[in-house]
């Protein structure tokens, strides 16, 4: 019997075992099922070589860390860590070929650093055949060092898979205050480069993102009423975008970035509108005596997912965007809300109350394949999906505090992106340039 | 004698018909969402009963009580009034009816389980049927708003079955017109 039958015969064999699951869960190597036989690529990851004086190896690490953790954080990669330099590779004779390891492609490269600037120069190599799909040289500002790196891990991924990477996409969130202040704050997809957008004082809630990646929509309590904002990441300046009496909540940008779906109770009771954001236009969706609230769209723009206690509990709805065909999508559960609609459009997130606090949840739009992402003390709560729909940003209070966690779309890999203070109601945004 | 017998009679049937027609006067404004408040009616006779002596007289003999309006609670998820909100709704109404210069702004309150947006729209919730209440007593609408922090601002910071039960709340902010 061969190795590769061998190995076939406990593939189909462990499904019947007790442990098999947790066997699987415990490698991290494979998307279980969203695509049934997707099984990560392995890609091979050099040091770069070059010189920083003292700090040559901090930069080699870098370059190392935040490579490895993008490409793994795309869902498509294995990542490899290689040490020393890719066998026959500088003269640009014949390289490693698959089979050796497996991998499917190499990077290796250099970056030299000079009168403040950064320079890196990756090499991606197709192994099995050979040949240089990369080999650029990437320039900016040595404080920009991480967004060129992650503009490589986005070039490298987009090369092999044809799929736009998500490295420089970023996370809009709420910062708490020990004072009960709560202001809007932008970091990095991967936790980094964190930053307070608004100094208001006040009470900011539910950051939403323009498609486009420029704006962040928010309720804020400035004015005293809970109303509607829009801070430009260009311009660095906010403006009120919805005052209606009552609530203006929840917003959700349309993909195309004209709309944005919101709570307005200005009728007297929370329902669900459409705010067309050139023309200031609303249009009113919801005609229900009970709570409607938290819009998410669908990546067709054509439906809209919501959270309605119409049944008598909160639970999650499916309606067209102009108010017709409204379904339930959820029954298991007495408390289910928080609705996420997955780029990819099969599948929304959502939040439900369980005996320990409150989990993370997908389900098919069908209504099918529920399924439970945490599992832990505490609750879990926020969902929102990266760009590329494989993986999850939540918040949760597994560790005391609220944090921002990230998690891959079967709930593994689940890891805090926040430290320190209190932060949730995390966004994650497009891919961004 | 005859004479001051009819006098009296006089002075107690108008005082019966003030009653009456202070009860008419408030059922009048008893015409809107019936279904949160089931029972409606025992209110407007305890209202009378409270608001029957002569509130001039009251304010010569004694300063004048401040206005101590009280917060009220509810239950996990729920924004109807519990009997208990409901005694301390009528004691607050009478307060703001001795008082007409008051306003007041009612916030609505939620503890932490649940989301940010769901429970804006809860807190909402609970402060309209606050205020409809209170309107139910006769108090002009023109005198109460609501606002709703759903579960930002908590009065309780912990995070415990006795905290939640504080933080589900409806507050009365005054406010002097």
């Amino acid at each position: 019997m061969s190795a590769k039958t061998f190995l076939l015969y406990i593939l189909i064999l462990l499904p019947g075992l007790p442990f098999a699951g947790e066997a699987f869960a415990q490698t991290d190597v494979y998307l279980r099922v969203y695509t049934k036989t997707f099984q990560r690529m392995e890609i091979d990851l050099y040091n770069f070589e070059g010189e920083y004086g003292p700090k040559t190896t901090e930069m080699i690490d870098l370059i190392n860390d935040v490579l490895s953790n993008d490409l793994w954080m795309s869902g498509y990669f294995k990542v490899n860590k290689k040490s020393g330099v890719p066998q026959n590779n500088r003269n640009g004779k014949k390289v490693e070929t698959r089979g050796s390891n497996g991998a499917l492609a190499q990077v290796s490269g250099s970056f030299s650093v000079a009168n403040n600037r950064i320079s890196i120069q990756p090499h991606l190599i197709d192994n099995a055949s050979g040949r240089t799909i990369i080999k650029l040289e990437y320039t900016n500002k040595i404080e920009n060092g991480r967004y060129l790196i992650h503009k490589i891990a986005d070039d490298i991924v987009y090369s092999l898979t044809g799929e736009k990477g998500m490295a420089r996409s970023k996370v809009a969130f709420v910062t708490e205050q020990s004072n009960g202040v709560k202001e809007i704050s932008v970091m990095d997809y991967d936790g980094h480069n964190r930053t307070t957008l608004t100094s208001d004082k006040s009470i900011n809630l539910s950051p939403a993102w323009s498609p486009d990646g420029t704006r962040i929509c928010y309720t804020s309590y400035k004015t005293g009423n809970p109303d509607l904002f829009v801070f430009n990441l260009r311009t660095n300046s906010q403006i009120r975008l919805s005052k209606q009496k009552g609530l203006n909540t929840a917003p959700a940008w349309s993909p195309d970035g004209s709309k944005i779906a919101l709570t307005l109770s200005k009728d007297g009771n929370a329902e669900i509108y459409i705010f067309e954001v050139e023309k200031k236009k609303i249009r009113r969706l919801t005609y229900n005596r009970a709570i409607d609230s938290s819009p998410t769209w669908s990546p067709s723009k054509r439906e809209l997912a919501f959270t309605s206690d119409r049944s008598g509990s909160p639970q999650i709805y499916i309606m067209d965007t102009d108010g017709v065909n409204v379904r339930r999508l959820t029954f298991a559960g007495g408390y289910n809300d928080s609705p996420s609609w997955s780029p990819r459009g099969d599948k929304i997130a959502f939040v439900s109350r369980t005996q320990s606090g409150f989990d993370i949840y997908t389900i098919d739009v069908t209504g099918e394949n529920q399924m439970r992402l945490t599992d832990s003390s505490g609750s879990n709560e926020d969902p929102s999906w990266s760009p590329n729909g494989f993986s999850l940003i939540f918040s949760s209070t597994r560790s005391g505090n609220k944090r921002v966690y990230s998690m891959f779309w079967d709930g593994s890999d689940q890891k805090s992106l926040t430290s320190g203070g209190t932060n949730y109601s995390p966004a994650w945004s497009a891919q961004l340039k | 004698m005859k004479k001051r017998h009819t006098i009296l009679k006089f002075i107690l049937l108008t005082c019966i018909l003030v009653v009456f027609a202070g009860c008419g006067g408030s059922k009048e404004t008893v015409n809107f969402e019936p279904d949160p408040f089931p029972e409606p009616e025992p209110v407007t006779e305890e209202l009378n009963l409270n608001s029957e002596p002569d509130p001039p007289k009251e304010e010569e003999m004694t300063p004048k009580q401040p206005t101590v309006l009280r917060t009220i609670n509810f239950e996990f998820d729920r924004f109807s009034l519990t009997a208990t909100s409901k005694a301390v709704l009528a004691e607050n109404a009478r307060q703001l009816l001795e008082n007409p210069e008051i306003s007041v702004r009612i916030e609505g309150h939620c503890d932490e389980r649940g989301t940010v947006e769901y429970n804006l729209a809860l807190g909402e919730r609970r402060a309209i049927v606050t205020r409809d209440y209170l309107i139910n007593y006769g108090i002009s609408p023109n005198r109460i708003t609501v606002l709703s922090y759903g579960k930002e601002r908590p009065l309780d910071p912990r995070h415990s079955p006795d905290a939640w039960d504080n933080n589900r709340r409806a507050e009365f902010l005054k406010t002097i017109q």
